[in-house]
């Protein structure tokens, strides 16, 4: 009895060993074949916008300039620019831009785009510069104006302190790119005479660059009366 | 009677409130939220949330220019009010940035 049985165990224990031999065998052999397949028929990097395949060889891939983590940058490269990267930054930066796309940014962005920044015709006013945010409250208090710091979307994205970086997720460029959006959508809402305190504005500020040029092409606009401190 | 930290901070976080409310002249407001408080104080009290504003400001744009590190200017914001509750000090500054941009 006690014989048999461990003829029983050692038939097991061979019978095992085979199985797991084989197995062992056929997933090595696959994932040979994987790799073999991915290695001819994949490049060994990949150019951006013209960049020439004979500067984008691995071993230059130090001296190629550094693809911009930030994926708006990714999707908005210059044509022409040389833009390289190795196949293992590739995929780092590719992963980074899908959490990116995925994360808070993109949610703010989102949001950004469906905030409630809406005004009644006539009574949208505008500030840059030093001075003139007082004034452009004043004047929006004292007149039935709006500036986008009285419209419910505002005070929500505000409630966000998107600037607080560690907070929300956000560097200071996405956090201004994302109240350039709400202050975007807050001049394409204006209608009839738009006002703006604006004298001493920064060429760079949001007003020059965003609010300014979406009210010259927004054709519910009649005028833009602008003055300041 | 004096001001207390605790009235100090509802009548700053007011004071920065976004919103429709923020047409209302920020002396009303105050009246509604702080009754217990002398109107007689307020112009004093908004002197001194706009000084804070304006500090604050002014750190921003040279954070924005990147003349100064954001950790450097968020030490001096908070060393010079070191009244100003934490909540208060980070909204003070995400506003600030905000502004700095505008």
């Amino acid at each position: 009895m006690r014989s048999e049985t461990l003829e029983e165990l050692h038939r097991h224990e061979w019978a095992y060993c085979m199985i797991a031999r084989i197995a062992k065998s056929f997933f090595s052999l696959v994932l040979w074949l994987l790799v073999t397949i991915a290695t001819l028929i994949s490049p060994r990097t990949f150019a951006y916008d013209g960049q020439s395949e004979a500067k984008a060889t691995y071993d230059e891939r130090s001296s190629l300039p550094v693809l911009a983590y930030d994926p708006t940058t990714m999707l908005t490269a210059q044509s022409g620019e040389t833009r390289g990267v190795s196949r293992s930054d590739f995929f780092a930066d590719f992963a980074k831009f899908l959490a990116a796309d995925s994360g808070a940014f993109a949610n703010y962005m989102r949001q950004a785009q469906t905030l409630d920044v809406s005004t009644a015709p006539n009574t949208a006013v505008f500030y840059s510069g030093p001075g003139n945010r007082a004034l452009a409250e004043q004047f929006a208090t004292a007149n039935g104006g709006t500036t986008l710091e009285m419209t419910p979307g505002g005070a929500w994205l505000d409630q966000q302190q998107l600037f607080n970086t560690a907070q929300s997720g956000l560097t200071t460029e996405q956090a201004a790119q994302v109240w350039s959006t709400l202050s975007q959508r807050f001049a394409q809402g204006a209608s009839g005479n738009a006002v703006g305190f604006v004298n001493g504005a920064r060429a760079g500020s949001i007003f020059n660059t965003v609010e300014y040029p979406t009210l010259v092409n927004n054709p519910s606009i009649v005028n833009v009366i602008t003055g300041g401190h | 009677m004096n001001i207390t930290p605790e009235q100090f901070d509802k009548a700053f976080a007011e004071f920065q409130q976004f919103g429709p409310r923020r047409r209302i002249p920020i002396e009303e407001r105050w009246l509604e939220i702080l009754p217990e408080v002398d109107s007689a104080k307020f112009p004093q009290l908004q002197a001194e949330c706009k000084e804070i504003e304006a500090f604050a400001l002014s750190l921003a744009e040279q954070v924005r220019d990147k003349t100064m590190a954001d950790a450097e200017a968020k030490k001096q914001l908070a060393q010079n009010y070191p009244f100003l509750k934490q909540g208060r000090l980070e909204h003070t500054w995400s506003q600030a940035m905000y502004y700095s941009f505008k």
